[in-house]
């Protein structure tokens, strides 16, 4: 048994905060028993080991992997609580109620405020209150949605007060993120909890996001009955990324960036790489604002020039329709009961924390009169203005807010201080109270009624009790929210039905030019590692073995050279030992030839940007790979540790070959991530002989270890010692590593192989071009054969080596202009 | 009353081929009172692979068209019959203060929809302070067109008109900051201090007849598209005032476009693919119907809109 709890949190006010597994009689609830129950019968190993389970289920699946501002990868800090917030059928029922009936409300004002506008031309609404919105874009008013639904998604963060009421604390009418959160959630819980989701009946949310899928392509009123759908997401930089490559790869819908669309003859077009295909329905998780920057915000680089006039032709639907930012109007919240009576004829059973806008005189006097009691917002959420909390403000502060508000009261609005109700949660070994909020989702159905998630996204705070301001803003720890069926609910998967979803089949193997150019570097990048980690480790363990047979010094020179030409370090450091160069170039940052340490944050970026094909397995090898790849380059890391880590990274790397290997469909994808790794197999293969053989131009010979770890490096020192049973002799090792048609790791194979993926690509790229190099190597092959020693330089036999490399690299380039887009758009001046 | 013909011509020069382009324009005269469009056409050469016609939510006519076949040069001309008989000038026998909001007594019964132009817009953002001392244009009192005179004149006397000093998205503090700029700046620096004080101001785009020295004759594209401001007097209308040149606008101001500001309103403007850097020319002739006209553009509006 563990303790049971802390007792109650009281709010800033010094109310006590509502408990959310008691009833209204102050007995627990049966509901949250039965699960609590579980928790308390438990061992400190079965605890231990659910939270470990989460801990790597959210590893793995990438929750916590975010690019920065800075274009580095970090993982930031993500928790799930084992402990679920539990609503019975009852309690779900209101909820459920008051947000659809929420989101109708704010269906009709989006489509009067964007057509009509008769609530302001009456007076309903006071008309500067929306002038003087940000959010209100002009080019969206009377725009066609070309949906029978222009807010299709809504979201809600809602919070229960000390009273048992529950309240809105925002509405979610932009961009409603947070339903992937939701959705992986659950799926982590699933795996740790599955007993207790089926004896407890919680209602599944597959169906929720089947229904969605189905309804938004019945909402659909454009001209094609076969809707084409993608998912368009701001890109890896943004902090939803993760988000949105979920959903997308979930709903099966192509993740785009503004730069994968265009507009051409007023048609919404997506580019790939088999050409222009057409786009039905832009699912939107851009900020309207961005969408467009002919008509909205012209700096914006995140969206498609063109797109309002296609929409306003008809030939496109958004959702959201762009307009409904204009929903989040914090000053909307006060006059959503009376708009529900003027459009419903109902009273809003789901209220607005208390708000007061500051445009009208006697809000304007009661906020100033009240200011430290309340918390003051400017109309919109904006990143450089945070809410003021009046309560926690210095007679100084308050005077500074009292004078900003006047400056400008259109732009403010005042709201009561929320509080949140408490929650059962497991804090290291304790069963600990904390507060939360939840954001609840819909989406909009055909007859105008909205559906309501089964489930939600909800987050508590640390242990402080002070108001979260923004606690559904990637703050506090994630929770899972159970509601409880009437009946047991059937396992039901998002693709149970027929033949593939409408919407998705279009765009099945068809790959963007962006996603097929990160594929290209995913390949070159993980090859480039794979060929630095096997020379530096090879390093590594000749030092350990056979350093003193020969001279060496010189041999020493000659590897110092290989690592500089191969690894970009290594340069005159000649007083430090072999494996402190080979640290020296792990750790560093940056070097022009590209260093282990960029070469492995560029792979991640250009993998996490095509986060949405990767299996789960993958991107769990990607992950695990990153940080035995960021040990083996942390600074101080013991020189004991680093073959093995190096030798793990290799493993690691070849794992993720293998899955790609045996999972990915061989279209134009799996080409062009198979062409970016021979081409850098063959542009590495060169450097390697080109660094094996420069040393000899001046001794006249290779010496054996410079030929074992360039054998090594390419993979081939047990080959050839199967083969030759020899110690390595120049003129068989090059056999090997250049004109050997059956070895997978020579340049001819290499060549070989890079044609027959130039051959499998659409049109236009000719294979042609490799032609001539793999006819010269295969010529120089029974040379090769015969030789013991070896002209090096300019006349000998080798001399068209820098040539395949440069052909190589022209492939790369041509294979670039092709397929991807390079060009960039610039705003013209205005005149 | 007058008739004008309008040629508004705008040439990009590209550096490299364009691929790609999407285009927006605001160059259509529209009717307003003492004003009637009588013909237009907007001529786009390359041929544009895409356009279409609509009215904004200001009442603009607007264009939006696309190329998509590499090109270097981009000519859109426009050109436009209009009738001016602006013989009623809107005058208001009201003090200014009644005409302010947010408690202005003549605000009870005007149009709620007319405050948008009160209420802060994409390029004039709410400001904190004045932007200039004005506060001796607006006597207690003082009938609002006589305080509204004697403010555009004080614009007209602390603004040198400088087409170098900004460019169309030169932010306002640097416009009050150098004290010049061109129509645009001047428009938008009224706008800004009139709504900071509670007057509903809207933003005009439009063309100006220039008249040469007698004996000189008008030279091909010396007239230049213009702006101004114009501020809504509920009871009366909007009363139209030209800062740059300290008049109030006639028969020789021909009226395009009407907005928040001049992002509402930009004659033309576009995203291109390729192109690398640009150079544009503008050249507009008014001529007076049919004297001025020269013989080329007689009837090239036959047959048109």
């Amino acid at each position: 048994m563990i303790a049971n709890g802390t007792p109650n949190i009281p709010n800033p006010e010094g109310l006590q905060s509502y408990q959310e597994r008691l009833g209204t009689d102050g007995k627990a609830l049966e509901s949250w028993e039965s699960f609590l129950s579980i928790i308390r019968d438990s061992t400190s190993i079965d605890r231990d080991y659910w939270q470990n389970t989460i801990r790597r289920e959210i590893r793995e699946d990438g929750l916590t992997f975010a690019l920065t501002p800075e274009r580095a990868p970090v993982h930031r800090k993500e928790e799930l609580d084992p402990v679920p917030w539990i609503f019975s059928a009852d309690q779900w029922r209101k909820i459920e109620a008051g947000i659809s009936q929420r989101a109708r409300v704010l269906e009709a004002v989006a489509r009067d405020l964007l057509g009509p506008r008769t609530l302001l031309s009456n007076g309903t609404l006071p008309a500067e209150l929306f002038f003087s919105d940000t959010n209100y874009l002009h080019p969206c008013i009377s725009l066609p949605p070309n949906m029978d639904a222009w807010l299709f998604q809504y979201a809600a963060d809602i919070a229960r007060g000390a009273d048992g009421q529950f309240r809105v604390l925002e509405d979610r009418t932009q961009v409603p993120s947070g339903a992937g959160y939701a959705l992986e959630s659950r799926t982590i819980m699933a795996r740790v909890f599955p007993k207790a989701i089926s004896s407890m009946q919680i209602r599944r949310l597959a169906p929720y996001f089947r229904r969605l899928r189905e309804s938004m392509l019945t909402l659909y009123q454009g001209r094609h009955l076969d809707p084409r759908v993608v998912l368009m997401s701001p890109g890896p930089y943004s902090p939803s990324y993760f988000e949105h490559a979920y959903l997308a790869a979930y709903l099966g819908y192509t993740l785009v960036q503004g730069s994968d669309l265009t507009v051409r003859n007023g048609c919404l077009k997506l580019k790939t790489l088999e050409g222009l295909e057409p786009v039905d329905i832009l699912y939107r998780q851009v900020d309207a604002e961005y969408l467009d920057p002919l008509e909205l915000k012209r700096d914006s680089f995140l969206g498609v020039p063109g797109l309002l006039g296609a929409m306003r032709t008809g030939k496109v639907a958004t959702l959201n329709h762009p307009g409904c930012g204009l929903l989040e109007n914090a000053g909307l919240l006060a006059f959503l009961a009376p708009l529900c009576r003027h459009f419903l004829g109902e009273e809003l059973l789901l209220p607005s924390v208390a708000t007061w806008w500051c445009g009208q005189p006697v809000e304007l006097q009661h906020v100033l009169t009240n200011l430290n009691k309340l918390v003051v917002k400017p109309l919109h959420r904006k990143w450089d203005e945070p809410a003021r909390d009046g309560r926690f403000c210095s007679n100084e502060k308050l005077a500074e807010l009292r004078a900003k508000i006047l400056s400008h009261p259109q732009g403010y609005v005042a709201q009561e201080p929320m509080s949140y109700s408490s929650l059962p949660s497991l804090v290291g070994d304790q069963i600990v109270e904390r507060i939360g909020g939840l954001r609840s989702f819909a989406f909009a159905k055909p007859g105008g009624d909205y559906e309501v998630m089964p489930g939600a996204l909800a987050r508590s705070a640390g242990e402080t009790s002070g108001g979260p301001g923004s606690l559904l803003e990637n703050k506090g720890t994630l929770k899972d929210v159970w509601v409880m069926g009437d009946s047991p609910e059937a396992h039901e998967s998002l693709w149970k039905n027929t033949s593939p979803a409408k919407g998705t089949e279009r765009f099945v193997g068809v790959f963007t030019s962006r996603s097929a150019e990160n594929l290209f570097w995913v390949g070159r990048y993980a090859e480039r590692l794979m060929r630095q980690a096997r020379l530096l480790r090879g390093m590594i363990q000749l030092e350990d073995g056979r350093m003193d047979e020969e001279d060496p010094s010189e041999e020493l020179q000659q590897m110092r050279t290989l690592l500089e030409t191969y690894c970009g370090a290594g340069d005159e450091q000649s007083d430090l030992s072999l494996v402190a160069s080979v640290q020296t170039c792990l750790s560093a940052v940056d070097k022009p030839g590209g260093s282990f340490h960029r070469n492995l944050s560029a792979l991640m970026i250009a993998a996490y940007t095509v986060r949405d094909i990767w299996s789960q397995d993958s991107w769990r090898i990607l992950t695990d790979l990153e940080e035995t790849g960021k040990a083996c380059a942390e600074p101080g890391a013991p020189l004991g540790t680093l073959e093995t880590d190096l030798g793990d990274f290799i493993g690691q790397l070849n794992a993720f070959y293998g899955l790609n290997a045996n999972g990915m469909t061989r279209g134009s994808g799996w080409s062009m991530l198979m062409l970016g790794r021979v081409i850098e197999s063959g542009v590495g293969l060169c450097e390697l002989l080109h660094g094996m053989l420069e040393p000899a131009e001046e001794a006249g010979s290779v010496g054996y270890g410079l030929m074992e770890v360039a054998l090594e490096q390419n993979e081939n020192l047990i080959t050839y010692r199967r083969h030759y049973r020899t110690t390595p002799q120049i003129g068989s090792v090059l056999e090997l590593m250049v004109a050997s048609e059956i070895n997978p790791r020579s340049l001819v194979f290499y060549l070989e192989q890079a044609n027959q993926h130039l051959d499998r690509l659409p049109p236009p790229v000719q294979s042609e071009m490799l032609q001539p190099a793999m006819l010269r190597i295969r010529q120089v092959r029974s040379e090769l054969l015969q030789k013991e020693t070896l002209t090096v330089g300019p006349e000998g036999e080798l001399d068209f080596l820098p040539s395949v490399r440069e052909v190589l690299e022209q492939v790369s380039s041509v294979v670039s202009s092709a397929y991807f887009s390079h060009t960039t758009l610039h705003q013209r001046e205005d005149f | 009353m007058s008739q004008y013909l309008i040629r508004h011509t705008t040439t990009y020069h590209y550096a490299f081929e364009a691929l790609d382009s999407q285009n927006l324009s605001c160059l259509v005269p529209a009717n307003f009172p003492g004003q009637e469009l009588r013909d237009w056409n907007v001529d786009i050469s390359p041929t544009p692979e895409w356009s279409h016609h609509w009215i904004d939510v200001f009442g603009n006519k607007r264009d939006a068209f696309s190329l998509a076949s590499p090109h270097k040069e981009l000519v859109i001309e426009m050109l436009a019959r209009v009738d001016r008989n602006y013989t009623e000038r809107v005058t208001s026998p009201l003090p200014w203060e009644s005409v302010i909001l947010p408690d202005g007594k003549a605000w009870q019964t005007a149009p709620p929809m007319m405050r948008e132009f009160v209420c802060n817009s994409p390029q004039l953002p709410v400001q904190e302070g004045p932007g200039f001392d004005a506060d001796d244009c607006f006597e207690p009192g003082l009938n609002v067109e006589t305080a509204l005179l004697r403010f555009m004149e004080r614009i007209y006397d602390l603004f040198t008109y400088d087409p170098k000093a900004t460019t169309t998205f030169t932010p306002l503090a640097e416009v009050y900051k150098k004290k010049a700029g061109v129509c645009q700046d001047f428009a938008h620096v009224a706008i800004a201090e009139l709504r900071r004080r509670g007057f509903s101001a809207g933003y005009v785009s439009g063309y100006l007849e220039t008249i040469p020295p007698p004996g000189v004759e008008k030279l091909r594209g010396a007239d230049a598209s213009h702006a101004w401001y114009a501020v809504y007097i509920p009871g009366s209308g909007w009363m139209h005032f030209d800062p740059t040149n300290n008049v109030v606008p006639g028969n020789q101001h021909i009226i395009t476009g009407w907005g928040r500001d001049y992002s509402d309103v930009a004659p033309v403007k576009g995203v291109v693919l390729g192109g690398g850097s640009h150079k544009v020319d503008v050249q507009v002739d008014v001529w007076r119907w049919p004297d001025q006209v020269p013989e080329e553009y007689r009837s090239v509006l036959d047959g048109q809109h």
